[in-house]
């Protein structure tokens, strides 16, 4: 078992080591590259299609659009699409009705404030990428934010930093987001089983947010005993109604599921980059 | 003289038609949300906002823009039925993101000009305490009509695209067709 652990990390380290060339690549194939002149957006004409886009002449279809196209490395589809349909039978028949429960269960100002305490606790990983991306600006306001909320909100479970001008709306930040700043790529796709998907960028983004991150902290410093699950398993639960919402978002009108969740993840992760 | 007033008439032109896709959307949106908010049921509410969707959509264009490059190789009555799936589509998946009774704050920013007749009019959408960016592509024939929208960078169009391009390079237009109105009459 360990055997296989550390051969899995030593092929995602890898992977993620090619992710920037990769990508940056694929990118520079798929994307059309805009230019501003004036206020007004104009296309680039050399628009490249790779071999497995289409050809699409005519101004392209999708004319000003077309920045929204994005090819995306995803060299394992065929597991990803497998591990997709295992997930998708799991949310259904596992994780749906625990999220219902929970929100059925608990009434909505117990779940804000079970939302604001760990939100509240995760503050180290965005102020330690803040500081990584250099927005130290970003970062001072989370420390401050950290300190009004935990003092003033009686431990997080309020959030007046909300109230303050200075203090709110602060952008968030996590490590895949650090690293994409940092010019480094997406690589290739993954789909991960019940996590869903990812990049192997944003999955080695999610072992430092998870390394940062206290709640995960009472797990290494206690070896993973039994009672660590009443301090991790809450923050757990209570992201599922809205991963189950962002879930069904992206597929549930979809043509095609698995494309359809690709396509948003990037696009999303990629929106989130440029914050 | 003359060369001055022309371009100062030009950049007034162009910054009106700017404010009218704005004063456009606005209405639009905010009879959207009218609806919802006096909507019982999810039923009731993705009948009722049809007609206000139909009027400031332009499902055609939308339809031929997502499906791309397969929609040449439509027939004509293909097409027609093309765009009557995708338009109950779009109404499902818009009526999808709205909650009946409730009416969220929405905030319309000045529309950036894109050229050729086209618009992109910037929203912000705050919904119980989180902040969504939401863009709406438009584009003028007679009145200013939605041809995409963008919700935190998902682009409704590119990304019914990148499913059509997907089934078109295995089955050809046909299956575009076929796969289109089986998810379209698909019961949610």
């Amino acid at each position: 078992m360990k055997k296989f652990i550390s051969n899995l990390i030593l092929i995602l380290v890898v992977c993620f080591i090619f992710s920037g060339c990769a990508t940056r690549q694929a990118a520079e194939i798929g994307e059309v590259k805009t230019t501003s002149r004036a206020g007004t957006i104009s296309q680039s004409k050399s628009f490249k299609t790779t071999k497995d886009s289409l050809e699409v002449p005519v101004e392209d279809e999708l004319g000003s659009f077309s920045e929204h196209r994005t090819h995306v490395f995803d060299p394992l589809e065929p597991i990803n699409r497998a591990i997709f349909a295992f997930n998708h039978e799991f949310y259904r028949f596992v994780i749906r009705p625990v999220a219902d429960g929970y929100e059925f269960i608990l009434p909505k100002i117990v779940r804000e404030g079970i939302d604001n305490v760990y939100e509240n606790l995760t503050f180290p990983v965005r102020f330690v990428n803040h500081g990584l991306q250099g927005r130290f600006d970003r970062a001072g306001k989370e420390l401050g934010a950290f300190v009004v909320n935990s003092v003033a909100g009686i431990g997080g479970v309020w959030h007046p930093s909300e109230k303050i001008e200075f203090l709110k709306d602060i952008p968030k930040a996590d490590t895949g987001q650090t690293f994409a700043k940092w010019g480094i790529g997406h690589g290739p796709y993954l789909v991960l089983p019940v996590l869903g998907p990812t990049t192997v960028r944003d999955f080695v983004g999610m072992v430092g947010d998870y390394a940062l991150n206290p709640v995960s902290w009472a797990t290494f410093a206690f070896g993973g005993e039994v009672w660590t699950l009443a301090i991790t398993s809450p923050n757990t639960v209570r992201t599922l109604p809205k991963r189950m919402d962002e879930y069904d978002a992206a597929t549930k009108h979809a043509i095609d599921r698995y494309t359809s969740a690709r396509m948003t993840y990037i696009h999303f992760r990629n929106k989130h980059a440029k914050r | 003289m003359w060369a001055f007033l022309l371009v100062f008439a030009k950049t007034y032109a162009e910054n009106e038609s700017l404010v009218d896709a704005e004063n456009t959307l606005r209405f639009a949106v905010n009879q959207v949300l009218t609806v919802a908010k006096n909507s019982r049921n999810r039923v009731e509410l993705e009948r009722s906002v049809r007609p206000i969707l139909e009027r400031y959509i332009d499902f055609a264009k939308m339809t031929q823009l997502a499906i791309g490059a397969g929609w040449r190789a439509l027939s004509t009555l293909q097409r027609e039925q093309a765009a009557v799936d995708f338009t109950t589509l779009v109404i499902r998946s818009y009526s999808d993101k709205l909650k009946p009774g409730e009416f969220p704050e929405i905030e319309v920013r000045s529309a950036r000009d894109l050229g050729q007749g086209r618009v992109e009019v910037p929203t912000t959408l705050r919904y119980q305490g989180s902040e969504y960016e939401v863009a709406y592509r438009m584009h003028k024939m007679n009145q200013w009509r939605v041809t995409d929208v963008i919700i935190e960078g998902v682009s409704f169009v590119a990304n019914y695209r990148s499913q059509f391009d997907e089934i078109y390079k295995r089955g050809g237009a046909e299956a575009v067709a076929k796969t289109l109105h089986t998810t379209a009459n698909r019961m949610p």
